[in-house]
């Protein structure tokens, strides 16, 4: 086993050469330095065991990144602490933040002072097997309406829930102006603000010391009693008094965000959703069984996320679907005209159908060419979505 | 509707109190509920001989407005108002300019605390900075001065001390956006 131990460092003391095989050979060694490793001139090196005990972590990472872009992948066998072996195929399916630290432009590295908790990056997620390079995929189905020229619309899988192995059925145009707008964090954070408190009644009553029962007359004359001079037994200082600064009465929390900011959170919500891999897009709604843990099996098994949101376009949803997901907490099926950012941020995957994707784009897409109201929207006019 | 219905029974009841006072004074029915009740009776006749028909409503819907911006017509160069249409090919810049819902250029001037003119454009996407350097050079052959600019690329807007509206619209329509 080859160690980096004590003596002089292990490149400096070893001439390495190509032998007309191709295979690497010990042509020379420096006296003394490698004496007992048992190198000796004429070794051939077939291979090397690496411990990453004593590395850091960008060492580590340029080692892997090293051998993956050689391309080493059957030479490679990773063991683990619990010494389980597995072989890694390709590192491109791992997403791991440090993976971002690119090991060759020092610029891009993560300080090293920083401390990533351990269940930051999803490592089930991380084993999805990456979707096929190749595009043989077909086109199912194009933008409605017209892109500005300087922009291209995004693609995304469509996949089916028939079947529980993955299967892809083809490719979806996403309209840009809808599934990649800029991710503006404060405009949803406003949002969910928004959907939280505008409903909000807070039924919180105290009673003043002019409403507390009794404490009409001066409970004892003003001077030569001997005790403080009071005017009343309910004034706010005394026991049993009015709470002088109390919450009153039924209070509303209720404001109204402009209908645009509200529509941009939507969209944003949804480009976060497909920029994170988190949006799925699904041809219908139709399973085989209404029975949930179906769905559970196939959410585990694509690796999906913790909590499923599905969203089809119509009111009428299939009978399987809604039976299947009555049961199960973490898997919901709302109408498109349900979609909203509180749920979107809640439920950790999106699943559309394409009518919904149709539904979607056109509803939210009419905000960036429409008047300002004459009146409000909901009396008729000749055109609306 | 309930109310339309009482003016002609008001009316026809007018109609026929008139007529029987003309023609027939001792049948002249004194009670005013029996009045009512066979005026009812004889107007529900007459309202099984009224016919309806859609076809005026094409007078009410020609006057519902549209909720839509209209794509303007297609023009070659300025219109006679001198609106320019955005070119067609997006110019080769590493930023680009929308335009608003209205197609104009999208610069706007402010005047606060009552004598702080600044000019905002907005709607930029792709490098600001860019946009910024290219600002801060144009107007300086413009004006000479070194204007401030301030850069938001949160909202992607980019703000300039003074009014220079007009110059900053020529100046985006010529480079085509």
């Amino acid at each position: 086993m080859l160690g980096v131990r004590s003596g002089r460092r292990l490149s400096e003391g070893l001439l390495l050469e190509e032998s007309e095989k191709g295979r690497l050979v010990v042509s020379s060694v420096v006296d003394g330095s490698l004496a007992n490793q048992g190198l000796k001139e004429g070794d051939e090196i077939v291979g090397a065991t690496i411990n990453f005990d004593q590395l850091s972590k960008d060492d580590v990472l340029k080692i892997l990144k090293l051998m993956d872009d050689n391309g080493f992948d059957e030479k490679v066998q990773v063991l683990t602490k619990n010494n389980l072996s597995k072989s890694m195929g390709t590192l491109d399916s791992i997403k791991a933040p440090e993976e971002l630290a690119s090991s060759f432009s020092g610029e891009n590295a993560l300080p090293s002072n920083l401390r990533i908790p351990s269940n930051l990056v999803d490592r089930a997620r991380a084993k999805r097997p990456p979707p096929p390079s190749d595009s043989s995929l077909p086109v199912l189905r194009r933008c409605d309406a017209a892109i500005p020229v300087h922009l291209s619309p995004v693609q995304t899988w469509v996949e089916t829930l028939e079947r529980r192995d993955s299967k892809l059925l083809g490719l979806v145009d996403l309209h840009p102006d809808v599934f990649a707008v800029p991710t503006r964090i404060d405009i949803l954070h406003e949002v969910e603000l928004w959907q939280r408190n505008f409903k909000r009644i807070s039924r919180a009553h105290t009673k003043v010391r002019s409403e507390v029962s009794g404490g009409g007359r001066k409970p004892w004359r003003q001077k030569g009693s001997g005790k403080a001079r009071h005017g009343s037994i309910r004034s706010p200082i005394w026991r049993g008094g009015g709470v002088s600064h109390g919450p009153r009465g039924p209070t509303s929390f209720y404001y109204m965000l402009p209908m645009k900011v509200r529509v941009q959170g939507l969209k944003i919500a949804l480009s976060s959703k497909l920029a994170q891999d988190y949006l799925h897009v699904v041809d219908t709604l139709n399973i085989p069984t209404p029975d949930p843990q179906y769905l559970m099996d196939l959410i585990r098994y694509r690796h999906w996320g913790e909590s499923v949101l599905i969203v089809d376009a119509g009111e009428e949803l299939p009978e399987n679907i809604l039976q299947a997901t009555e049961s199960l907490k973490t898997v919901n099926v709302i109408p498109a005209i349900g979609l909203n950012v509180h749920s979107m941020l809640k439920h950790e995957v999106l699943v559309l159908t394409l009518e919904a994707v149709k539904f979607l784009e056109n509803k939210l897409l009419w905000h960036n060419e429409r008047f300002t109201p004459l009146y409000p929207f909901k009396l008729p006019y000749t055109d609306l979505p | 509707m309930s109310l339309s219905f009482i003016h002609r029974s008001a009316m026809l009841c007018r109609g026929f109190r008139a007529s029987l006072n003309l023609y027939d004074h001792t049948t002249r029915i004194p009670n005013t509920t029996i009045w009512l009740r066979t005026l009812c009776s004889s107007v529900g006749e007459a309202n099984t001989r009224i016919l309806q028909s859609t076809e005026e409503y094409k007078f009410v819907e020609r006057l519902i407005p549209p909720s839509r911006v209209p794509i303007p017509p297609k023009h070659d160069g300025p219109s006679p108002s001198g609106w320019t249409p955005p070119s067609e090919v997006p110019p080769a810049l590493p930023y680009m300019i929308r335009r608003s819902r209205m197609h104009n250029v999208p610069v706007y001037t402010d005047l606060t605390h009552g004598s702080r003119k600044t000019t905002l454009v907005r709607k930029v996407e792709g490098d600001i900075w860019a946009l910024e350097k290219d600002v801060k050079e144009y107007l300086q052959q413009l004006t000479g001065k070194d204007l401030p600019t301030q850069v938001n690329e949160v909202t992607m807007t980019l703000r300039v001390k003074g009014h220079f509206d007009t110059e900053l619209k020529k100046w985006l329509v010529e480079k085509g956006f």
